[in-house]
């Protein structure tokens, strides 16, 4: 799985690509925690060429966005594929989470105050 | 094309990696539906999990053996381990109210995608069976 980051602003933007397998999970888990470490409060993850999260992933999605909300932040979601989707429906975290069809709809999302 | 496939694994989360890539080789000389194809590699990434967190206790040094096998318009993947625990295939009604903060998505996830899944616990090691079918034609 790659692993990609981009800054826009004040706003950190990672791309998730591949499968996001238990082992790629962990491995993600340490990068995203490194990025809450150094004071990231805005951040989107971009799923457009994510194959697949298991639950795993899943777990940490879900953790970073009780950390970002802890200091006032916010995580934002895009570009969910159907599999991706699929999850988060299934197991009812679909409306629980802001989520945007594209990369700049969710960077409008910042952009536009937070609306 | 192959019909089946197994693999023996360690319980090593890296080898989730290796388990992912050669069931999704196999699943694609299948040819079966995109859709169908991540369900089995969100389930079986999914009892790799269990199997690494409880029945090893997240040890790295365990075995897990893994077989999977077309027939007729399904595929069937059974899981062996040799550990201390076997996690139950009961179907959880609904997903605990606190699951947003402490997990328990795995067994409802795999209920949700699989048409059958069976545990059975013998001398031979503990089994989770999984079965997808991803065509009525056949």
């Amino acid at each position: 799985m790659r692993f990609t980051t981009l800054t826009e602003g004040d706003v950190q933007i990672i791309f998730l690509e591949g499968r996001m397998d238990l082992a790629n999970s962990m491995k993600a888990e340490s990068r995203l925690n490194e990025m809450l470490g150094e004071g990231v409060s805005k951040m989107i993850i971009d799923f457009e060429k994510l194959e697949y999260l298991s639950s795993s992933g899943l777990r940490i999605i879900i953790s970073v966005d009780k950390k970002l909300k802890d200091r006032d932040g916010k995580l934002v979601l895009s570009n969910m594929s159907q599999p991706v989707e699929n999850l988060f429906n299934i197991t009812r975290l679909y409306d629980l989470f802001t989520i945007r069809k594209s990369l700049s709809e969710a960077l409008s999302y910042f952009r536009d105050g937070l609306k | 094309m192959r019909k089946s496939i197994d693999l023996d694994l360690s319980s090593n989360p890296d080898d989730s990696t290796v388990l992912s890539s050669s069931l999704g080789e196999f699943l694609d000389e299948l040819h079966i539906p995109e859709s169908a194809k991540y369900d089995i590699l969100i389930c079986c990434d999914e009892v790799f999990s269990n199997i690494y967190m409880h029945a090893y206790d997240s040890r790295r040094d365990g075995r897990i053996k893994v077989s999977a096998r077309a027939d007729k318009g399904s595929v069937t993947i059974v899981f062996t381990d040799y550990g201390s625990k076997v996690f139950p295939a009961g179907q959880p009604v609904s997903l605990p109210s606190d699951s947003r903060n402490r997990g328990g998505y795995g067994l409802y996830i795999i209920h949700k995608l699989m048409d059958e899944v069976r545990t059975s616990r013998t001398k031979a090691g503990n089994q989770f069976l999984m079965r997808k079918i991803y065509s009525k034609m056949n």
